[in-house]
């Protein structure tokens, strides 16, 4: 038991604060003889409350002891509390009063244990009022009293002892903690003991107090002003370093010494290749280190090459772009599909925006110069100010001839902020989804085939009215040819996902949603989102554009298109006839079907890309001659 | 300019060792589509001499696309001008698909036909024939059997 409060002792003696050193002591040196003393004390919680006239160094302390229990615990000791053990006979006087330099330095020792005495004999009753309660309400104005007024013996406790407030309130918690499962007797001599040790600098009397339970009631007298006390124990404070270092460092070193004097030398030899070991090990660990570093820098260095070139394939777009709002994203397939899709918006020199998205045949590595190839190229028609439908048509068999076998699936459009116009021609490639407040989707019978399956394309072009408020999405096969539970994902879920989808969503949401839906995604998806601003209105189809020739007519194309359009049967026989005789006249005739509220009105004009003609024609010509 | 298909999964290969005749050889060949994919199956009849019919079931994709371009290049190779592509079970052409038909079409010596039979029978198929507006860069019939007629014909036109 007093070994545990000497350790505690000497563990915190450097603190600062004497104050919080006296909580914090008493608190350890409460927790640690508490198992030891529990079984002796056998005592109920009530015995302080009858104190019996034989033991009145029992009788005292308890009664004293719920107020000075508080004041430890606060950090702090109250004279008022002090007194209390007026029946320590006066036996260890003389530690009694080395131990109590507080409440004036000037006392002598003698008389401040008298002065204690006298105290003590009329305090103890009302200290015995308030056993357990009131102390922990402690106010904390009157603690630096020397002499408490006779009701204020159980608020004493108050902290002015300038302890930190957490240490101080901590102390406090644990040594309530400790009292409420202590009984009142063991507690009071806990205390004493732990009183007891901030008087340690003076050595002879140490001994007894630690030693007898006389003693101990001696010990109990010496608590004195709650400011006095905190500074006689900042005093010895001083002394202890010396004492305690003397104490327990010499022992340690001989000990050492010793150790190391018994070592065999196969064990140090033993070290010795271990810390030769530990040596090499340190040392490797630093070149690897290096060599990590060096990597990381490589591999930085690397991933922005691949941005760069991931940029030239698929480039960040622009939040917005003239007037409307552009988003697009890209998830490539998780198979050997990867690589391939393509997309691309800019603005054209008219103020128009133009929209390119598309899909080569192959797929992976092999596609990526194709991929760049086909996007520059449509890219400069465009922006040479051809439309949609003479660009691909333009492009086509320049494209052909490159493409080295693989075709390619493109949508190309442009917006025309001014007429409120999206002009979209496909090849190979589904049509974009024009969703608004009831969406416009283009004929989808006779699309233009993909450049590079032999056939001319761009062949056909829509022209979509969009007065306001509404989104263009493009996207490219791999997101409607996601598979749903063995189904293909399709169209028209994509169009129901997106209504879902809150207004202003992006492209990368619109996948990501797509992927939540889906559960195989067998090739690449890449979406592309045009939103056009305005009032909600519904985007209607104007214009319907097919290029025919004499092929085309024989396979019933025109016929067939007229009536997916909506033409009355027996106008489309009508038309067709005319045709027949424009075909044979012009060769390749451009059917225009302007769509109204009514029935749709039909125009014949020959193609009107006449310059490209040679070209195609030369392309052909090569490739029979190939085949 | 036929491109050579060679170093073709040999083990799979529906190869028909029989000569011309009226024998007909049947070499199904099936693979399992990746996972949760539905099976794909392949196989080839020679009927008269230079007249082959492939019929496929299930969906041609980026899996089986491989399987299809050898399986038609290789009845070309032995002789067929001739080819009917039987796709009535299938369900689903991508992309890839699409485009060996698209080579196979492109790469038929002068007077050999391809004839595409039952593409109308899957609503999806026929979608993507359409979106992709080759279904008027192929002949498409709706039945086997009208496809023969016309590959038949068009041979007997051209000699």
């Amino acid at each position: 038991m007093a070994r545990g409060a000497r350790v505690t002792r000497l563990l915190y003696k450097p603190s600062a604060d004497a104050a919080a050193v006296a909580g914090l002591v008493l608190t350890l040196s409460l927790v640690t003889p508490a198992l030891a003393s529990h079984s002796r004390t056998s005592a109920p919680q009530g015995t302080h409350t009858t104190p019996s006239a034989s033991d009145p160094y029992n009788g005292s302390a308890e009664a004293q002891q719920p107020a000075e229990a508080e004041a430890c615990c606060a950090a702090t000791t109250t004279p008022a509390a002090t007194p209390a053990p007026a029946a320590s006979d006066g036996k260890p006087s003389s530690a009694a009063g080395s131990s109590t330099p507080a409440p004036a330095a000037t006392h002598t020792k003698g008389k401040h244990a008298a002065h204690h005495e006298s105290k003590s004999s009329h305090k103890t009753p009302e200290v015995q009022a308030p056993p357990s309660g009131g102390a922990s309400s402690a106010p904390t104005t009157q603690a630096a009293q020397p002499i408490a007024p006779p009701s204020a013996p159980a608020p004493a406790p108050a902290a002015t002892v300038p302890a930190p407030a957490s240490q101080a309130a901590a102390a406090t918690g644990a040594g309530r903690g400790a009292k409420a499962s202590r009984p009142p007797r063991l507690r009071a001599r806990l205390r004493r003991r732990s009183q007891s040790s901030p008087r340690a600098s003076t050595p002879a009397p140490r001994a007894p107090i630690f030693t007898g339970e006389t003693t101990l009631a001696a010990a109990v007298a010496s608590p004195s002003g709650a400011a006095a006390h905190a500074d006689s124990d900042r005093r010895p404070a001083a002394h202890r370093p010396a004492s305690s270092s003397q104490a327990g460092g010499l022992p340690i070193v001989r000990s050492v010494t010793r150790i190391i004097g018994v070592v065999p030398l196969v064990v140090r030899i033993l070290i010795a290749a271990l810390i030769a070991l530990a040596l090499l090990l340190a040392t490797t660990s630093r070149f690897a280190a290096v060599r990590a570093r060096r990597l990381a820098r490589q591999r930085s260095q690397l991933l922005e090459d691949v941005g760069l070139l991931q940029a030239a394939l698929l480039p960040p777009l622009p939040p917005r772009i003239g007037p409307v709002g552009t988003s697009a994203a890209y998830q490539p397939a998780s198979g050997p599909a990867a690589g391939g899709d393509f997309y691309d918006v800019f603005a054209l020199a008219d103020g128009q925006i133009a929209v390119i998205v598309g899909d080569v045949s192959g797929h992976g590595r092999d596609a990526l110069p194709q991929t760049t190839l086909v996007r520059f190229t449509l890219r400069a028609y465009l922006e040479a100010g051809l439309s949609p439908r003479a660009s691909l048509a333009t492009a086509a068999p320049v494209l052909e001839r490159q493409l080295g076998g693989s075709f390619v699936t493109v949508v190309l459009a442009t917006y025309n902020p001014r007429e409120r116009e999206l002009v979209v021609a496909a090849a190979g490639h589904p049509p974009p989804l024009v969703l608004g407040s009831e969406p416009a989707a283009p004929i989808t019978t006779c699309c233009a085939p993909p450049i590079g399956a032999g056939q001319p394309t761009g062949t056909r072009q829509s022209t979509i009215a969009i007065p306001g408020g509404a989104v263009a999405c493009f996207y490219t096969d791999g997101v409607v040819e996601a598979r749903t539970s063995g189904r293909l994902f399709g169209a028209r879920r994509l169009q129901k996902l997106f209504d879902e989808l809150p207004a202003g969503a992006s492209a990368a949401s619109l996948l990501e949603r797509v992927a939540q839906a889906t559960d195989r995604r067998p090739d690449d998806m890449a979406a592309c989102l045009i939103r056009i601003e305005g009032d909600a209105q519904a985007p209607q189809v104007r214009v319907e554009e097919l290029e025919l020739d004499q092929r085309d007519l024989e396979r019933n194309r025109a016929a067939r298109f007229l009536l997916a359009a909506g033409v009355h049967p027996a106008e489309v026989d009508h038309v067709i006839s005319q045709l027949h005789s424009s075909v044979a006249r012009h060769g390749r005739v451009v059917l225009e079907l302007h769509l109204g509220e009514v029935e749709p009105e039909i125009v014949l004009r020959p193609q009107n890309v006449a310059t490209l003609e040679p070209s195609i024609r030369a392309s052909a010509g090569a490739r029979g001659a190939r085949t | 300019m036929r491109r050579n298909e060679s170093a073709r999964p040999g083990a799979s290969s529906p190869t028909s060792g029989e000569p011309a005749g009226r024998s007909r050889s049947s070499s199904p060949v099936r693979e399992r589509g990746r996972e949760g994919a539905p099976t794909f199956a392949i196989s080839r009849r020679d009927l008269e001499p230079g007249t082959t019919v492939v019929a496929v079931a299930g969906e041609l994709d980026l899996a089986s696309a491989p399987n299809l371009k050898w399986t038609l290049n290789d009845a070309i190779a032995k002789g067929a001008r001739r080819l009917v592509l039987d796709m009535t079970p299938v369900t689903f052409i991508d992309s890839t698909a699409l485009g060996v038909l698209v080579g196979v079409q492109r790469n038929l010596k002068p007077g050999s036909r391809l004839a595409l039979s039952g593409a109308d029978s899957d609503e999806d198929v026929l979608n993507i024939f359409e979106l992709t507006g080759l279904e008027s860069t192929f002949d498409m019939f709706s039945t086997i059997d009208e496809a023969l007629a016309w590959v038949r014909g068009s041979e007997a036109a051209a000699s």
